[in-house]
């Protein structure tokens, strides 16, 4: 089956995220929201939100056909999108009993991992773990979970937080604020697997004291709203049971589901079950994971009925479930990560003298053809991405958010930096695993040839890609996922290794690091936004990352599994998941 | 025989020795750094550096080397980077799976394989000789994780005779066991199966052609008895080679078929432990292959002595 028809199915049985988005945009209807396939009961609220949306949605797709909008626009409706998307919220249904079956694609090391890891790709993290406040999925707006308020000083160097009265974790062991403290210094302790929560937790929190049993507060390094970056991904654990988590032993955590230590088989299958005295007990009565190493035997057993949700399903297998009434289809938010050219400078002792020139890079910058690559490889179902952020940012310029693909101005610029006869070939290196990074690059190579520059992308094993990736020595450039942009602006250059100093382009500038630098004595949003519009004007001029277009990620159901809605990382939240049928 | 033995023990200890060396060298031959792969693509140096530190892999080789080996010798191969649980509790709950898929695939190949060659010898270009090689054609035509996807397309999406997925223990649950196992058995059998049948057809009919078959049958006996005790014994000598060699292809055939069939067993650590150079799990699991190849080769050359007293007095005279 063609790739073709695939993406025509999904479209057929509107998956087509720009028409639902256009839809829920002009028609004020905000129940189409982002790609949904409505399959499931005729009944319920989704489908019946679908169907009012799909004329819109039609119309609207006709509207988008008739009168091409600015790039900017249909950017910023694009990112917002996800607020009017009855998709990612909460249906209101409190359904209880019955279990969910999970597949996992390939394994799953992060199931291994401490909770403190800052990368929690899979349903499984907030599953167990729960965290003072999360962002959902429009947005940067701290949501309450184990903190029910919070409050900020005038100049926002100071924030009380109030917990829920009454919290547990799953051995009974009372939560109060001396635990959260306690889980939270310990993500600084050496031997807790983690870099990134524990790097930003340092930078941004000088220290935490307990006012009383339900109240903390914390005194910010950096003032303002950033430190909620940190409570997104800090998961409250039992620092007094790190040791439980060494092979999985003990989880004694904090979340909706309670982990089922005897279940555990690695590798094969892991079981949670709803943790009652949770401040809002979750639906099912418990979940599964189904761990499989062949994606087409778990797209099989999707099919089959032997699981009940995944995601990372061989692209022929969505066309089936699509046309399948048994099945739901949904598309993640599209904050997750996005699809970069990394352009690697000779500073760490690799990269190609060609990259450290900064007329170069913009010349690089304008051979991506976003929109041939968001419409040939991904079908439209992901965004072009002109800039790092999404609309929603603070950092988000609409003034830079053009459409910077232009051949000829690529042939001006690299003639200027003194290559008017071409270039010498440079190598793209691409992860073997990702096959839609190598479709990147090869698009790129098509495009920037006829500007004269010759590149050409190069497969390579992960772990060879990722060892010169930290090393910041791919020879020329690279395609990689890029994650955090989606967070506070402030979080970008600390968490993404693509972005801090030192990091895998060698981009080391002394200007780049005063700009970091100065976060920490930004106290006021005027000079905050400075230093937010230096980043842009650092990133405009002189860039080293190229954003490319938004991820996709498609989550597979079977129909009867309701309510699943995502975080602003497009993760899956099953808290709410109710199973009707 | 005694002597025989001693020596086939010593060499078999011998070539396991020099294979984990082999093994230990080869795996950081291998461009990617484990603590970078755990650390993750985010890590800063100083995190990696820490994870290096509490992995021993700035510790010299040989000292990582005897570290393990003196481990391995004792059934402790250490505790694995990635899953973070000792490496010898992961052997065992893969390798009952592993091994109850090879047997059972390897008794397939057997119970399917020899009848299979001895018909096609006996009624040579005949039916049972073309069914014999339309079979070898498909099963040696088709890669064994491709075949588990058909069966499973077939018998158990479109026909729901079997689970896609999972296993369970015949000795929990026989009758599941073994419905859970038919499929994967015939994955992992079929192409051993169809060499056996390739072999068994060649040896047989050269042995049909010997005098001491034309002297038994002058005896009398029954064509059945001529081939079953005279014919096809003596041609087991080439076979048992084979089917000893075959227990390789086997044991790797399995592994894939695991990972198709979604069983527990040594596909999925080692798949894994290559990904994430989970250096201690690729080794131990390398380590045990080696050891059941070599124990499965020694074993067949003491089979050759039961079969064929001359190699024994060969083997005690030297």
């Amino acid at each position: 089956m063609s790739d073709r028809g695939y993406w025509d199915r999904i479209r057929s049985e509107r998956l087509n995220r720009r028409s639902l988005i256009g839809a829920g945009s002009r028609a004020a209807v905000g129940a189409a929201g982002v790609a949904l396939v409505g399959c499931g009961d005729g009944g319920d609220d989704q489908q019946q939100a679908q169907q009012q949306a799909a004329p819109a949605a039609a119309a609207a797709q006709q509207q988008q056909q008739e009168q091409p909008q600015p790039a900017a626009q249909q950017q910023a409706e694009q990112d917002t999108a996800p607020s009017g998307a009855i998709a990612y919220k909460d249906d209101g249904v409190r359904k209880k009993g019955g279990t969910l079956r999970a597949g996992w694609a390939n394994g799953s090391p992060a199931i291994y991992l401490a909770p403190y890891a800052a990368s929690p790709d899979t349903s499984f993290y907030p599953a167990l773990w729960d965290t003072l406040t999360r962002y959902d999925a429009e947005g940067l707006t701290p949501q309450p979970h184990l903190a029910e308020s919070w409050e900020f000083n005038d100049d926002q160097t100071m924030l009380q937080v109030n917990l829920r009265p009454g919290l547990e974790f799953h051995n009974g062991k009372p939560l109060n604020a001396e635990e959260v403290k306690k889980s939270l210094n310990r993500m600084g302790d050496d031997d807790v697997a983690n870099s990134q929560v524990k790097s930003i937790y340092a930078k941004y929190v000088n220290d935490v004291t307990v006012i009383d049993n339900t109240t903390l507060q914390f005194d910010l390094a950096w003032p303002g709203t950033v430190i909620f970056d940190v409570f997104q991904f800090a998961h409250i654990h039992d620092a007094d049971d790190i040791e439980g988590l060494e092979g999985l032993q003990r989880v004694n955590a904090t979340g909706p589901f309670k982990w089922d230590p005897d279940s555990y088989e690695v590798d094969v299958f892991s079981r949670a079950e709803r943790f009652e005295n949770y401040y809002e007990p979750a639906n099912l009565d418990s979940i599964e994971w189904h761990i499989f190493q062949d994606s087409d035997s778990m797209s099989l057993a999707l099919q089959n009925g032997e699981i009940d949700f995944t995601h990372q399903l061989p692209k022929a297998f969505y066309s089936g479930l699509a046309s399948d009434d048994d099945f739901n289809l949904q598309l993640a938010p599209p904050t997750g990560s996005i699809w970069v050219l990394g352009m690697v400078g000779t500073g760490r002792g690799g990269g190609h003298p060609m990259m450290d020139n900064p007329t170069v890079r913009r010349a690089l910058y304008r051979c991506i053809d976003r929109e041939r690559i968001t419409e040939e490889l991904f079908e439209g179902l992901a965004s072009v991405k002109n800039v790092v952020w999404p609309s929603f940012s603070p950092a988000y310029d609409e003034s830079l958010d053009v459409d910077y693909f232009d051949l000829d101005e690529a042939k001006r610029l690299i003639t200027e930096a003194g290559y008017p006869d071409g270039t010498p070939t440079l190598p793209i290196a691409c992860q073997a695993a990702r096959e839609e990074g190598i479709q990147i690059a090869q698009i790129i190579q098509s495009d920037a040839a006829k500007a004269g520059i010759n590149v050409e992308p190069v497969r390579m094993e992960s772990a060879t890609w990722i060892e010169q990736f930290l090393a910041g020595t791919h020879e020329a450039m690279y395609v990689s996922f890029y994650g955090f942009y989606a967070m506070h602006p402030q979080s970008l250059p600390v968490m993404n290794f693509q972005m801090r100093i030192p990091n895998s382009c060698a981009y080391e500038t002394p200007h780049y690091q005063a700009m970091i630098d100065g976060w920490p004595t930004a106290n006021s949003e005027a000079k905050r936004g400075q230093l937010i519009d230096d980043f842009n004007k650092i990133l405009d001029e002189e860039p080293w990352v190229s954003p490319i277009s938004t991820t996709v990620q498609i989550w597979a159901m079977q129909s009867k599994v309701k309510n699943l809605w995502y975080d602003i990382t497009g993760i899956p939240r099953l808290h709410h998941v109710y199973l009707d049928g | 025989m005694g002597r025989y033995l001693i020596r086939r023990f010593l060499e078999g200890v011998l070539v396991v020795f020099l294979a984990s060396i082999a093994i230990f060298l080869i795996i950081r031959l291998i461009p990617g750094d484990p603590a970078q792969q755990l650390a993750g693509e985010d890590a800063t140096p100083e995190d990696v550096e820490l994870v290096r530190e509490q992995l021993g892999l700035n510790d010299p080789f040989l000292t990582q080397y005897w570290n393990w080996i003196s481990g391995a010798v004792q059934l402790d191969f250490g505790r694995s980077f990635t899953k973070r649980v000792p490496v010898s509790d992961l052997v065992a709950q893969s390798f009952p799976p592993t091994i109850e898929l090879a047997v059972a695939a390897y008794l397939f190949a057997l119970v399917v394989g020899v009848p299979l060659g001895v018909a096609a010898a006996v009624w040579a270009k005949k039916a049972p000789d073309y069914g014999a090689s339309l079979f070898n054609i498909f099963t040696l035509g088709i890669p064994n994780f491709v075949l588990g996807i058909i069966l499973l397309w077939v018998f158990a999406v479109e026909l729901d005779l079997f689970p896609v997925s999972g296993r369970v223990s015949i000795f929990d649950d026989p009758i599941e066991g073994l419905h859970r196992l038919v499929l994967p058995m015939i994955a992992a059998g079929a192409t051993i199966a169809a060499v056996l049948a390739r072999f068994v057809r060649t040896s047989v009919a050269e042995a049909l052609a010997q005098d001491y078959v034309r002297t038994a049958h002058a005896k009398g006996l029954r064509h059945r008895r001529v081939v079953i005790s005279h014919a096809l014994r003596n041609a087991l000598i080439p076979i048992v080679t084979v089917a000893a060699l075959q227990i390789g292809n086997l044991l790797a055939g399995a592994i894939v078929v695991e990972i198709v069939f979604t069983r527990p067993g040594f596909g999925n650590l080692i798949i894994d432990g290559i990904i994430g150079r989970d250096y201690l799990v690729i080794q131990a699991m390398l380590a045990i292959l080696v050891f059941l190849f070599v124990a499965a080769n020694t074993a067949a050359d003491i089979t050759y002595g039961y079969l064929d007293p001359r190699i024994r007095v060969s083997g005690l005279a030297s």
